[in-house]
């Protein structure tokens, strides 16, 4: 048998409304306000126009820098494919709403930040198993992670305008999940061209993008994201 | 207006007809003003906050989710709209303003002029309660016990669990007893007090 709930929330009804006589002023009539807004559909189209951008950003520079010789090793497709769905997985998951219509709490979007960062380190290191050991050097790092944000920063700066004034709570949490989404496109990006598995050069070169860009996003989502 | 209703407007509102906005400012303005009353403490800032809302609302209005519920989501963007406020303003989360919408909004109607007085002051204890204690539980309290809201729709609206917002409310609920626990101590002891002054007034003057 459950326990009973030892906070009750009939008693509440015993503390008195000190604002209770506002009920009885009359609503004035208001027309709508004149700004423009855009509708469900345009937004939409809006949206769709962003996401072109931003993957057609990534590919562009993905297309000027050229594919790695072994972009077709199985091994090398299932990572690169599991962080593709990390990436729109958690967008999904932190930017959904419930039935009423409502953003998911901020536990939920702390626990989807963690899980992208900590399942893309675990598909590192599963990677890196297999990898000849190559020593981390400044020289073979500086390239990748150059290239890494310069991927990142289109569909990050796309993310900002569409996400302006959206989330309802939260706002720094919620924009550090898209920046670590657009941070993941930019590891994406650059692990499709450079050939270097060794984890702490992946972790540092390619990955080190996505704490930066989730760093960016809660920034420009404290001061541009809140609805 | 209906619940359902109300969002079937806030939808319609969505898809660009600007004429659901009468029904939905008609049906929304009094909660949202009441609200942000006991937010603010003061019903002039409380009348510019509310058209920041409504023009939030309208900006926002393509983010609302098909098929929502219209009034935690206005809620929620009226929440923002006071904590922008009080951030703009650099007030410290928890400082209200000094007006005192409670002892003008008491129900006098019926009542002798002793029970008007102690619902006044319990009105104004209330008032001070709410302006002492965290903004987390004030939050709470006001969205559960005020403006009637379900504890799910409430944790939505501050994007916390259902159990976390319970507990907020019902410490608010706790301290707030506390306080008018206090008020009911302290009046018989204070009539005893006055009534003999009173008493001895009145006899000097005859």
């Amino acid at each position: 048998m459950a326990a009973p709930d030892p906070i009750s929330l009939d008693d509440f009804a015993a503390i008195p409304d000190p604002a209770r006589g506002l009920g009885a002023r009359p609503t004035p009539a208001a027309p709508p306000p004149g700004d423009p807004s855009p509708t469900r559909a345009e937004r939409r189209r809006r949206n769709l126009v962003a996401a072109g951008f931003g993957l057609s950003w990534v590919v562009f520079l993905v297309a000027h820098l050229g594919l790695r010789g072994n972009i077709a090793d199985a091994g090398l497709l299932a990572s690169l494919g599991l962080w593709t769905l990390l990436a729109v997985g958690g967008l999904a998951l932190a930017l959904r709403t419930d039935a009423r219509g409502l953003p998911p709490s901020l536990r939920v979007v702390q626990i989807v930040l963690l899980g992208v960062a900590a399942l893309y380190v675990v598909g590192v290191l599963v990677r890196d198993a297999t990898a000849p050991n190559v020593p981390i050097h400044w020289s073979n790092v500086i390239g990748c992670l150059s290239w890494a944000h310069l991927l990142a920063v289109g569909p990050l700066l796309v993310a900002a305008l569409v996400f302006r004034r959206s989330f309802l709570s939260f706002p720094a949490w919620r924009g550090a999940v898209v920046g670590a989404a657009c941070g993941l496109g930019g590891a994406i990006g650059i692990h499709t061209h450079c050939v270097v598995e060794t984890a702490s050069h992946v972790l540092v070169a390619h990955g080190l993008v996505i704490a930066v860009s989730a760093l960016l996003g809660a920034a420009l989502g404290a001061r541009a994201g809140r609805l | 207006m209906d619940e359902s209703l109300l969002n079937a407007a806030m939808d319609r509102y969505a898809c660009g007809d600007a004429q659901a906005f009468a029904a939905l400012h008609q049906a929304l303005y009094p909660r949202l003003l009441a609200y942000l009353t006991r937010m603010s403490g003061s019903t002039v800032l409380a009348d510019d906050l509310l058209q920041e809302t409504f023009l939030r609302m309208h900006r926002a209005r393509a983010t609302f989710a098909t098929g929502g519920a219209v009034i935690p989501w206005a809620y929620a963007i009226a929440r923002n709209v006071h904590i922008d406020h009080a951030r703009s303003a650099k007030l410290r989360a928890t400082e209200r303003l000094p007006s005192d919408p409670g002892s003008e909004a008491v129900d006098r109607g019926g009542a002798d002029a002793e029970s008007a007085a102690i619902a006044a002051e319990a009105a104004r204890a209330v008032e001070r309660v709410l302006a002492r204690i965290p903004t987390s539980q004030r939050d709470a309290f006001v969205l559960i016990r005020y403006e009637g809201l379900s504890v799910q729709d409430a944790a939505a609206i501050l994007g916390t669990t259902a159990t976390a917002v319970k507990l907020r409310a019902f410490r608010a609920y706790e301290a707030l007893r506390a306080e008018l626990d206090e008020l009911k101590r302290e009046a018989p002891a204070r009539a005893g007090s006055s009534r003999p002054r009173a008493e001895g007034g009145a006899d000097g003057r005859s």
